[in-house]
């Protein structure tokens, strides 16, 4: 078994973006690793009362960190880390991502905790090039400080070298102790769909045996 | 020529009173989102009103109620209303003629007085001192309206959300629902400003779509050969139901003492965050009892950008062409500006050319409009 440890930090990476890019390394070779994420970002949407109102937001900023492990026909993720900074949360109008940071995000004194997710050990299948697998993906979330399991699931695209990724999950706010917020008569569902949405590319210093 | 300077005129006019369906940018799909009336147009909710002052350069929070004097006139909440003035200043040119400008001052009550059991009755009254006429045609003539006009008077019932009929007298549903009641899609399809006739209609709406079916019977503005009886209906789908790719197609038949005429379209909505599109294409199909054919094509496409939520500019390019006898080949193309500095005042802007492909005359059009509103 061979371990590679991999320290991403950009602006463009999207919250489970790293776990499913290295996911998909072992498609490539046994010893060699990884990819990169790239054109990616996390979006949500979420219902309200109002059959014709929804509301749609997403970030394109996050940070993560993961070891990989290539392990025969798999990779196996370990200490995935990452992370997603509320403020980066928009949903193109500035009053409403005001009321969605101080309703959904904050803490009473104001802070903003990250939008966190964290998970110890996951293994995925290998991915032919040209042909999707899905896999899931489960761990804790963390959500203006309160953590939860939580689990995404995930299509990956082999497109040679790159990689399609999506994932998708739903959040539940009550699960995290959060009241549905309500705004002029318009409330928003306790059901938070996410959607993550990227693309990967190998990473050439780590397919050199740069880090390892 | 001359025919070509009022033209412009009337291109030049704009509605001030009517929904934003660039809000597709952010995912409001239709208008029941933010209007009372599932159409558009008309008073906006209370949600609406907390939209309309947040896409304002002043923004912030809107509080309902914060004004005084129309809070002691909505009996205990059951009213909803406002007024509106809009002053505008329109310029056009014909080719080798002098320029023309036109002021036009309007005033607009607007009430929405909730009965109860689902019931509202409705009205919008209009006064002017120069009216804003589309182009009168052989074939669809128009006549002049009084000063003091009233353009919507219905009684409105929803039994429950996602369900609403109305009757009485109003504009006709129509696709694209664009508020600038002059463009050749609205104008010429007999859907300008003082289009208003006696209808009964249904609007139904789920989360992906909408959909409205009426009949309609003539009004109190229109000319004796032109008092036309008909039926529609218009259905829209959004694609991806996320509220920003919204098409749709709509259907129309009505006749009259000079003939018939049946009217297909297909449009669409798109938003992309900060811009978006909208276009629709329409053919009305007329036989007219003097034998005549005057087929029409009309299309319509605006790409517009928010540079801010607040300030909107808009590039707009759109045609007609009618068949003969009164064969019309007409192009425009349009740079709009849309200032919202507060939830009470918008400033636009609005200039242009109108290009006659028959004659090849080019004429400028320029134009500029204060929108002021009370906010209850």
């Amino acid at each position: 078994m061979k371990i590679s440890k991999i320290h991403l930090l950009s602006a463009r990476q999207a919250l489970l973006a790293a776990s499913i890019v290295f996911l998909c390394a072992p498609a490539r070779a046994e010893n060699s690793a990884a990819v990169r994420v790239a054109e990616g970002g996390i979006k949500f949407s979420v219902g309200t009362n109002i059959s014709a109102v929804s509301v749609h937001g997403g970030s394109n900023a996050m940070t993560a960190t993961v070891t990989l492990h290539h392990q025969s026909g798999q990779i196996r993720l370990e200490n995935l880390r990452a992370a997603v900074a509320p403020e980066s949360f928009t949903t193109g109008m500035s009053l409403r991502d005001h009321h969605m940071r101080k309703k959904i995000f904050a803490l009473e004194d104001s802070t903003m905790p990250p939008l966190e997710f964290k998970s110890d050990n996951v293994i995925c299948p290998h991915t032919p090039s040209g042909q999707e697998t899905v896999c899931a993906v489960s761990g804790e979330l963390a959500l203006r400080g309160v953590r939860r399991p939580h689990s995404f699931s995930l299509k990956v695209r082999n497109e040679g070298k790159a990689y399609r990724i999506s994932a998708e999950s739903v959040l539940s706010l009550t699960a995290f102790g959060i009241e549905r917020p309500c705004q002029l008569g318009v409330c928003v569902s306790d059901d938070v769909k996410l959607k993550l949405d990227f693309r990967a590319n190998e990473s050439v210093e780590l397919r050199a045996g740069a880090v390892r | 020529m001359r025919s070509v300077a009022l033209a412009l005129i009337v291109l030049a006019g704009s509605a001030p009173a009517h929904a934003l369906p660039n809000m597709i940018r952010l995912g409001y799909a239709n208008c029941v989102s933010c209007h009372v009336a599932p159409q558009g147009g008309g008073l906006l909710n209370a949600y609406g009103r907390g939209i309309d002052e947040a896409q304002s350069r002043r923004g912030g929070e809107y509080a309902a109620g914060s004004n005084a004097l129309l809070n002691d006139l909505t009996l205990g909440g059951r009213i909803d209303q406002d007024f509106r003035a809009v002053a505008s200043l329109q310029l056009s040119h014909a080719a080798g003629g002098p320029y023309k400008g036109v002021d036009r001052v309007r005033f607009f009550y607007r009430n929405v007085t909730n009965i109860g059991a689902g019931f509202r009755v409705s009205a919008v009254v209009n006064g002017e001192h120069e009216p804003s006429l589309r182009k009168s045609l052989a074939y669809d003539p128009v006549a002049r309206p009084g000063s003091v006009i009233v353009t919507s008077a219905l009684v409105q019932y929803r039994p429950k959300e996602g369900i609403e009929l109305a009757a009485g007298q109003d504009a006709l549903p129509t696709g694209l629902n664009i508020p600038d009641q002059t463009t050749f899609i609205k104008s010429r399809n007999r859907l300008g400003y003082y289009d208003a006739p006696v209808q009964a209609k249904a609007f139904l709406w789920g989360k992906r779509w909408s959909a409205v079916s009426f009949v309609f019977a003539p009004g109190t503005e229109e000319f004796q050969a032109v008092r036309e009886k008909g039926g529609g209906v218009l259905a829209e789908y959004d694609l991806l139901g996320k509220g920003t790719t919204v098409v749709g197609v709509t259907t129309l038949h009505g006749s009259d003492r000079l003939g018939r005429r049946a009217v297909g379209g297909a449009y669409t909505r798109l938003g992309f965050g900060s811009f978006g599109i909208l276009a629709e294409h329409d053919f009305t199909r007329r036989r007219m009892h003097d034998g005549t054919q005057p087929d029409q094509s009309a299309s319509y496409l605006q790409v517009f950008y928010y540079p801010r939520e607040w300030a909107a500019v808009s590039g707009i390019a759109e045609q007609v062409g009618v068949q003969a006898p009164y064969s019309e080949n007409l192009r425009a193309y349009k740079g709009e500006l849309s200032l919202r500095f507060t939830s009470n005042l918008t400033i636009g802007f609005r200039a242009g050319v109108q290009h006659d492909v028959r004659t090849g005359n080019k004429t400028p059009i320029a134009s500029a409009q204060l929108t002021l509103k009370s906010v209850n």
